[in-house]
């Protein structure tokens, strides 16, 4: 008995709200529909794997991008709206970041998620932003399928692995070929990866690039990234005899690859490599002599590019945050670092502010329409590719068409950007010394 | 000598049942449907954050598993360490099913669970025939995950590899998605009180009683006519299939899988926690295990944002506490009590 | 290039050996499921780097350091933790030991960070040649160091009391308590030592290897396959089946795939487990 009064009087109570609601709507919204309140602030959650196998670079993304969310705030803002920064950790697994991301939704209430160094995670992720009408930003997943689902909430600035396989093509044809002597359709071409979802999927576009151009690739090894011994993988490439190897593996596997190339003289004219291949533990591992010459493609490691290709702006800020971000880690502020820096800077110093201007909103539609709005030519980001975003009638939405890989190089124990030499602090040089030699 | 007196058919096995909830009197029985209600209605009736739900969902799925854990592991003594593998195998099949041949993953789910119980059986049966003594069984099972994980790592063709594959997403409950996320909880609820009424229900029957009389002692069991071959593989293949239907469900809900994400030994492990926390050999075992551990992970992790791996290794140092001083689980703390033993089935 | 692949089977099999020492005394005695293997393995890889940072001395000089340390440590968890869970179901016991890891393994990453270190020796940059076929300096060493690692144990195990006592607590652990043997202390020891010898093998794989929070992993579950195709507590078993797995990875790597090389490895643990549970390399026994 006492249940069902209880429920009669919640009824009721719910309809005097109803009333009451609808009545303050009538009174608030017509006036609000001719000059809406400036938000008070812009929630931005900061979701990448600080624990777990992927904890050594996906900590170096969220600083990076920790780093501008805070210059900015310390530089009023976005046009005066303070930053409210939220941190998540998707554990380098996909189910916890999905997690996080529902719970930096509901419970600290963001508008966007900047994430996610890993692919597998941006894929669990994606759903949940599209569904709570919350944008996903992007800054390190570069596997082509994260997408594919065609999110409309999805912006991604970094290059994915066909610019890896892009600008690995260009260096190869424009100056690796000729500075070998031979013609690029003649180079013996070996590509390895490990079968982790980064490697493979910079692995595979290499090769289907390569391929489809005609390349001779004499070598395609995968290795299992379990893997307690490279000597195998090493023996095959060596016997396939080839030129250039082009390389994706994980940063332990980087170290075991070039001690394992070592002890068993397997000597190249090239080695393009990526990840664990440009990271200081390398260069610590071997010594400037025993890396130099080895190539890196990826996004550009801050530290090592050439800023005079810059905005002037943009490269005293790259800068100020490339020496903050070496005293605060203790490293240099190498590709990942880059990523979270260059991603979070167009956000912060170009779409937060449009959509702040035009729609007076941070909601997914306003972030949308003024990231399709964004045209910012090569030289204006940190990163020194320009931004513009697919629109929703192509095939891959969100993603930034004006993304490139970069080439670098371990020269004298730093790691330089040498190709394409907008972006160089010095050219390249080939072929790399022989064991015997080093 | 005295003359016993012969009893019917029916008469023995009310004597051998155990007895069961009714015993436990009616208080209890209201503030279990009191709480089934609440959790019905909670979704629905409230303006409740999704993120609750969300834990609520993700604690359904441990429940379930470590429930079909407690079958194979808590019934029967065979503690398997690789329930992951069949989680996997639903969570995969149901998704290629899907994405490649179109075919509604509600089938899905059968087909997977069909699979795993034909692994379960061809795998199980080696694996019981020469009885093994517990500690192998649990390696063999280790071996199996990391096999069946490598598997579909490798056959990146067949089966998108390491970079796993986003299931597409068309809003059509007949393809087993929703657009209001809230249907995936009461999915999952019902998920959940299956699983947990296929385990009650085990107990009390005469399947169950063989598992336990295997368990307890397997030499005494034989003598006494029980095969023992049927009774554990009949619980390994029970507790693979209800382990797959969970990954089928995972996979729509995450609408996305990958190797690590459905069947990395990290969740085979974490389903036995999950289960001996909860009190293995009681069917709500792994329901109050997945009810402590996945708010307390979730906890740790918002609490320690700042400082990567405290929340884990704080995990681990509360894991070790609870083995050391619950090794029975907090079910198991109940063992004692006559009346309470028998509500939860201990 | 047959040659080449083989030798180095054999290298990465001595490893596998090596690593598999240490457990082979605690899964051998105590018969318990420890996961806790790699984490403990990591360990010993971030003493001998801060031994090293420290002393400024080659890394190889760090062993007495890393071992005893290692040992010390192992024989506290197992007095404090382990032995409190002995009697009880196996799977409590894994539980424990899978909640060492992830504190070990989390501690690692809390404090020091997820950046990979490595440490040089004097003959890193060595390697010995014979017709073609090139082994490192620093493998050659750790093979070495297997050998004596193994060899030492052998002998230990078959020719002193101690080791005797071990033996028949591995084999009968309720006849060995029968005839008056402490199996308490022997499970002490014995874990303590098994966890010496894992120091031992961290800091001779370190070189190869480096330092990171997951460099133990890899190894952890290859030590479980070298002890079960031995034999628990089976020395001779555990060599010959440390080189069999070597062998067998890198051949399998170079002519059939290299991707599904560490699968194979397990595939054969478990036909092993299923069809020759008391190991390949020792003659029949009863297991159960």
């Amino acid at each position: 008995m006492l249940r069902k009064v209880i429920t009669v009087k919640s009824k009721v109570s719910r309809i005097f709200a109803l009333i009451a609601v609808i009545a303050l709507a009538f009174t608030v919204v017509p006036s609000s529909m001719a000059a809406s309140a400036k938000p008070k602030e812009v929630r931005i959650g900061l979701l990448f794997p600080t624990t777990g196998a992927f904890a050594l670079l996906g900590t170096d993304q969220m600083t990076g991008a920790e780093m501008v969310l805070k210059w900015a705030n310390a530089n009023g803002g976005i046009n005066g709206v303070p930053i409210k920064i939220f941190y998540g950790d998707s554990k380098s697994n996909a189910a916890e970041g999905a997690t996080a991301a529902q719970r930096m939704i509901d419970n600290d209430k963001v508008d966007i998620i900047i994430g996610s160094y890993s692919s597998g995670i941006a894929q669990a992720v994606m759903p949940v932003a599209q569904r709570n009408n919350v944008i996903l930003w992007e800054v390190g997943a570069v596997s082509p399928t994260v997408n594919s689902q065609g999110y409309s909430n999805f912006l991604r600035t970094v290059g994915v692995s066909k610019t890896y396989a892009a600008a690995d093509y260009d260096f190869v044809t424009k100056f690796l070929a000729k500075k070998l002597g031979k013609k690029a359709t003649d180079l013996r071409i070996a590509i390895a990866n490990n079968n982790g979802a980064f490697a493979s999927s910079v692995g595979d576009a290499v090769n289907t690039l390569f391929l489809s151009k005609g390349l001779n690739v004499v070598a395609k090894e995968v290795y299992p990234s379990t893997s307690t011994d490279l000597t195998p993988l090493v023996l095959k490439l060596k016997a396939a005899t080839p030129d250039v190897l082009f390389l994706t593996p994980d940063a332990p596997d980087s170290l075991l690859f070039w001690k394992t190339a070592k002890t068993q003289d397997f000597n190249l004219s090239a080695l393009v490599g990526s990840s664990g291949i440009g990271g200081a533990g390398f260069v610590a591992a071997f010594g400037a002599t025993g890396v130099e010459g080895v190539y890196d493609v990826e996004a550009p490691a801050l530290a090592s590019m050439n800023t005079s290709g810059l905005k002037p702006r943009v490269a005293d800020l790259t800068a100020q945050w490339v020496k903050e971000f070496a005293t605060a880690m203790g490293h240099p502020c190498a590709v990942h670092c880059g990523d979270g820096i260059g991603g979070a800077y167009t956000l912060v110093t170009d779409v937060l502010p449009r959509a702040l201007r035009s729609s007076n909103s941070f909601s997914a539609a306003a972030i949308i329409t003024s990231a399709s709005k964004t045209n910012i030519q090569d030289g204006g980001t940190p990163q020194g590719f320009g931004v513009q975003f697919t629109g929703t009638n192509s095939a891959t939405v969100g993603e930034n068409i004006k993304a490139k890989s970069v080439i670098m190089q371990w020269q004298g124990g730093a790691l330089k950007v040498v190709w394409p030499a907008s972006l160089s602090t010095s050219t390249p040089f080939a072929p790399m010394k022989t064991w015997d030699q080093r | 000598m005295s003359t016993t007196k012969t009893i019917t058919e029916s008469e023995r096995a009310e004597i051998l049942r155990p007895p069961g909830l009714r015993l436990a009197g009616v208080p209890v029985f209201i503030a279990m449907a009191a709480i089934l209600v609440v959790m019905l209605a909670a979704p629905v009736l409230t303006d409740i954050r999704f993120y609750y739900l969300q834990v609520t969902i993700m604690i359904f799925f441990y429940a379930t598993l470590g429930t079909a854990w407690g079958i194979v592991g808590g019934y029967c003594g065979q503690h398997s360490i690789g329930q992951a593998a069949f989680v996997g195998i639903g969570a995969y099949t149901s998704t290629l099913l899907y994405m490649k041949k179109d075919i509604s993953p509600w089938i899905g789910l059968f087909a997977g669970m069909l699979l795993a119980a034909v692994v379960a059986l061809i795998i199980g049966y080696p694996l019981f025939r020469y009885g093994l003594r517990g500690d192998y069984f649990a390696l063999g099972t280790v071996a199996l995950g990391l096999i069946i994980y490598e598997l579909t790592n490798s056959f990146s063709g067949l089966t998108g590899g390491s970079q796993g594959i986003p299931l597409k997403y068309e809003n059509n409950p007949w393809n087993f998605q929703f657009q209001d996320r809230k249907y995936y909880y009461y999915i999952g609820f019902i998920l959940w009180l299956v699983t947990i009424s296929i385990s009650y229900r085990l107990r009390r029957s005469r399947r169950g009683f063989e598992m336990l009389a295997v368990r307890d002692d397997e030499i005494a069991a034989s003598r006494g006519g029980i095969s023992i071959m049927r009774a554990k593989l009949s619980a390994f293949v029970i507790g693979a299939v209800i382990s797959a239907a969970a990954g089928t469900f995972f996979a729509q809900f995450l609408l996305f899988i990958d190797p690590g994400t459905v069947m990395s030994l990290e969740i085979s492990v974490q389903v036995i926690l999950v289960a001996v926390l909860g009190g293995m050999n009681s069917y709500l075992g792994g329901t109050v295990g997945a009810i402590i551990l996945v708010p307390l992970s979730q906890f740790l992790s918002s609490r320690f944002t700042q400082s990567p791996g405290a929340d884990v290794a704080v995990y681990g140092l509360i894991l070790i506490f609870l083995v050391i001083f619950m090794p029975n689980g907090i079910l198991g703390l109940l063992r004692k009590s006559p009346r309470w033993r028998k509500v939860i089935g201990w | 290039m047959f040659g080449s692949a083989l030798i180095s089977g054999l290298v990465i099999g001595g490893f596998y050996s090596l690593v598999g020492a240490g457990l082979n005394l605690i899964f051998g005695v105590i018969k318990i499921i420890n996961f806790a293997q790699g984490a403990m393995l990591t360990i010993g890889a971030y003493l001998t780097y801060w031994f090293v940072i420290t002393t400024k001395l080659d890394p190889y000089l760090a062993l007495p350091f890393v071992a005893i340390t290692l040992a010390l440590f192992g024989f506290i968890i197992q007095k404090t933790l382990i032995n409190r869970v002995l009697g009880q179901e196996r799977t409590s016991q894994l539980l424990i030991t899978f909640g060492i890891a992830l504190a070990i393994q989390n501690t690692t990453l809390a404090l020091w960070g997820p950046d990979i270190r490595s440490v040089n020796t004097f003959i890193s940059d060595k390697t010995f040649e014979v017709s073609g076929i090139r082994v490192g300096a620093t493998a050659a060493m750790a093979l070495l160091g297997a050998l004596i690692v193994l060899l030492g144990l052998f002998l230990f195990l078959s020719h002193t009391r101690l080791g005797t006592a071990i033996r028949a607590v591995a084999q009968q652990s309720d006849s060995a308590l029968l005839s008056g043997i402490d199996v308490k202390k022997v499970y002490a020891i014995a874990f303590a030592l098994g966890s010496g010898l894992v120091g031992v093998a961290a800091v001779l794989i370190v070189p190869i290897y480096d330092v990171y929070p997951l460099v133990g992993e890899h190894f952890g579950i290859i030590a479980f396959i070298v002890v079960v195709l031995g034999g628990l507590g089976n020395i001779q078993g555990a060599a010959i089946a440390g080189v069999f797995l070597g062998v067998v990875q890198n051949l399998f790597a170079v002519y059939v795939s290299d991707a599904l090389s560490t699968a194979i490895l397990f595939f054969i643990f478990l036909i092993t487990l299923l069809f020759r549970p008391q190991g390949i390399f020792v003659r029949k026994m009863r297991v159960s």
